[in-house]
């Protein structure tokens, strides 16, 4: 059984595996399974492991990224079609240019057309989220889907992200934690051979994922507010 | 016609939450089965931003005439059925609002003002637990016998009494409705809900959960309105509603008894009230606070429980004012949808201004410790109508402010020196809903409790509720007393049928 068949069945089946192995892949392997497991066409990417913090618990010097499909950008959660969510607080910019590799940062930022409040809602197939590099990457950096709130921000939202399931709070983190958007998106697009307009673009969470229940969704940032559906 | 006004933010803070109803909202009477959507609309604002988000219509009396005649039509059959026959719909009413959970929590707090955090305490729990309490005790509750030693035998039966007009304030719109509405329906009434002008909203939901639900047509209705000269005052002369629950203001209370005297109503009310909090030297002080934190600025002290005078023993005095005042100076008041606000907005632009009116007594006659103004919030909610928790000291106990219901986040606080002053000072105004004792001696709290001329008794917490017990006001605070089988005598009629044995 290979990493890619592994975590095709899982995904298939909706069932856990157990993490922590090594499948004889390196990251840029992983990666390859990624691709091949997701593939295109793309509405954009999501960047993990944004804390260089967590980057050193796994063994990294830089983030991870994952790949987004249209299909996952929702408007509510339906928990049956997950196996183990999570939830996130995120900010996601959409590119209104191409941003080819190599570009500058004054490009990068011209190429922003907008941030936006947005909730990653993580699906591992790896058991309680205990997994490799080379594993989360193959499953798409927990890949499940995302939130988006249809109001622009013209620049990166100040203060933190507030994230309540039901009124409780269940995960917080300031803004400036994510890193500097512009370094983020040049990271990225020269990783990925470059970033199309219309892209979006998720730059991590601040804070840790927590456990995602049936009720209602709440996230508080900068004058904003996303509320969802989670059935 | 009223223009809405609403701003952009609310809009689409309802929209991102999936909520059911487009911005403004067009409330309808529910009579007959069936969405009414009447006339002579009256605006419905949301008191933290002053924003006109809909429309209500008043009901007048083409409406109440059309509902009354559909809820007693409904009782024909309604009133046969067996309550476990009953239980079924009454369930599934229940399992409706369990349903709309989330839409209850922001409606409730679009009509109220109320934080959004208080909603979630369980609050959408308890009104469904309302109705299927009431449900299960109609089906598990039996009747008495009395034989006598001459040979007769006596039994009692129960029937249900007729069309019920609940008349519901707005400080806790569908929790007080579902409470009347639990017991009218599971012992066999029909019920004509009349809430308050300012709360339109819980119940135009309750009556779509109902609708969903497949209550027969008239078994429930709902006309908006105001009282006097409105459906509140026609729902109470009417010679075809036979009774009456009613919570709100005592003023009004006494007006519903003498509008319902000539046609010889069931009456139940629910009025106004002053409760004491005393704190004994012995209490728990930390814990005191915590409670007497939530006794004064729950629902921004709106509810007539509310523990509006602190009484306070003179050795713990200065203690536990300072953690107190350091308490309400944290309490976070603003945006009430936002899950971290701990006190949200009075209810209207005039209450506010009644509420202020008691702060400008205090301010010239005793000493506003903290509070006392309106807090400065950003937009939008600059225009709406808050006030911060207010603690006010140095009063005399005849003061007006120790001896009128004020209905708002403000308390004031007398220090006493010995246990009989206490009971003194607490037993010292009109009314007589509620006290809250705070001590760890149980001896005290026994005596004490029994000294107290009221209708339920805290001690070391507040606003516990079960469904089994009488809830009811002594003095000014009302007459009656609802709640499990106290409930039961008021909602059924009795009839004893005495049996010869010859």
């Amino acid at each position: 059984m290979t990493l890619l068949e592994a975590v095709k069945r899982a995904r298939e089946e909706r069932r856990t595996l157990p993490g922590g192995r090594d499948w004889g892949v390196g990251l840029e392997g992983a990666y390859r399974v990624q691709e091949a497991l997701f593939p295109g066409p793309l509405k954009g990417y999501k960047l993990g492991l944004v804390s260089p913090a967590k980057q050193a618990q796994m063994g990294l010097a830089e983030p991870l990224f994952g790949r987004v499909h249209p299909g996952m950008l929702w408007e509510r959660v339906e928990l049956s079609r997950l196996i183990q969510p999570r939830v996130e607080p995120e900010v996601a910019v959409v590119l209104k240019e191409d941003l080819p590799p190599g570009a500058s940062f004054g490009e990068a930022y011209r190429a922003v057309g907008g941030f936006f409040l947005a909730v990653d809602v993580l699906d591992s197939v790896w058991e309680g989220y205990r997994f490799t590099a080379e594993e989360v990457v193959a499953d798409n950096t927990s890949g499940g889907g995302f939130l988006l709130l249809p109001r622009r921000f013209s620049r990166l939202p100040r203060g933190s992200l507030r994230l309540y399931l039901n009124g409780e709070k269940v995960a917080e983190g300031p803004v400036e934690a994510l890193g500097d958007p512009g370094e983020r998106l040049l990271w990225l697009s020269a990783r990925v051979g470059g970033l199309r307009a219309g892209q979006v673009v998720f730059l991590g969470s601040p804070a840790p994922a927590a456990p995602l229940g049936p009720g209602v969704l709440e996230l508080w940032g900068e004058g904003g507010v996303l509320l969802a559906r989670v059935s | 016609m009223v223009e809405p006004r609403i701003y952009k933010e609310t809009a689409e803070r309802l929209k991102a939450l999936g909520f059911p109803f487009e911005l403004p909202l067009e409330v309808t009477h529910y009579i007959g089965g069936e969405f009414v959507r009447g006339e002579n609309f009256f605006p419905v604002v949301y008191p933290a931003t002053g924003e006109v988000i809909g429309t209500a219509p008043e009901g007048r009396a083409k409406e109440v005439e059309a509902a009354v005649a559909a809820a007693k039509e409904a009782f024909r059959k309604w009133s046969k059925l067996p309550p476990s026959q009953r239980r079924p719909y009454l369930r599934r009413f229940a399992e409706k609002i369990r349903e709309y959970r989330p839409v209850f929590e922001v409606l409730e707090t679009l009509d109220v003002g109320r934080p959004i955090h208080e909603n979630r305490l369980g609050y959408v729990d308890r009104m469904a637990n309302n109705i299927e309490f009431f449900a299960d005790f109609a089906v598990t509750h039996g009747s008495e016998a009395y034989p006598m030693e001459n040979g007769y035998i006596n039994y009692v039966l129960r029937f249900p009494v007729g069309v019920a007009a609940l008349i519901t304030p707005w400080n806790m719109p569908s929790m007080l409705a579902t409470w009347k509405i639990g017991p009218t329906l599971a012992f066999g009434n029909t019920a004509v809900l009349k809430p308050a002008e300012f709360t339109p909203l819980g119940a135009w939901l309750l009556a779509r959960c109902a609708h969903e639900a497949g209550l027969p047509p008239g078994v429930f209705n709902v006309v908006h309105g105001f009282g006097p000269d409105s459906a509140g005052e026609l729902l109470t002369r009417h010679p075809d509603v036979r009774l009456v629950s009613f919570t709100g203001e005592t003023t009004t209370g006494k007006i519903i008894m003498r509008n319902a005297s000539d046609t010889l109503k069931r009456l139940s009310m629910e009025l106004g009230g002053k409760a004491p909090n005393l704190i004994f030297e012995s209490a728990d002080l930390d814990r005191a606070v915590e409670v007497t934190l939530r006794a004064s600025f729950f629902n921004q002290g709106e509810v007539c429980l509310a523990g509006s005078r602190l009484l306070v023993q003179r050795s713990v005095y200065e203690p536990f004012l300072e953690k107190l005042v350091a308490a309400a100076k944290a309490l976070k008041v603003g945006d009430p949808l936002d899950p971290e606000t701990r006190m949200g907005a009075l209810i209207a632009e005039e209450h506010l201004n009644k509420v202020m009116s008691y702060v400008e007594i205090a301010r010239e006659t005793a000493t506003i410790l903290t509070g006392g103004k309106r807090p400065e919030l950003p937009h939008p909610f600059d225009k709406g109508y808050f006030l911060e928790p207010t603690v006010v000291v140095d009063v005399k106990p005849s003061d007006k402010v120790c001896q009128e219901e004020i209905f708002g986040p403000m308390v004031v606080v007398m220090p006493f020196d010995t246990e009989e002053e206490a009971i003194a000072l607490a037993n010292n105004t009109p009314y007589g809903l509620n006290a809250i004792l705070q001590t760890r001696d149980v001896g005290q709290a026994v005596r004490v409790a029994e000294a107290l001329e009221v209708g339920t008794v805290w001690i070391n917490d507040w606003f516990v509720r079960d469904l089994r017990v009488p809830f009811g006001g002594a003095k000014q605070s009302g007459i009656g007393r609802e709640g499990g089988h106290y409930g039961y005598e008021f909602y059924y009629e009795t009839k004893n049928v005495c049996i010869a044995n010859r």
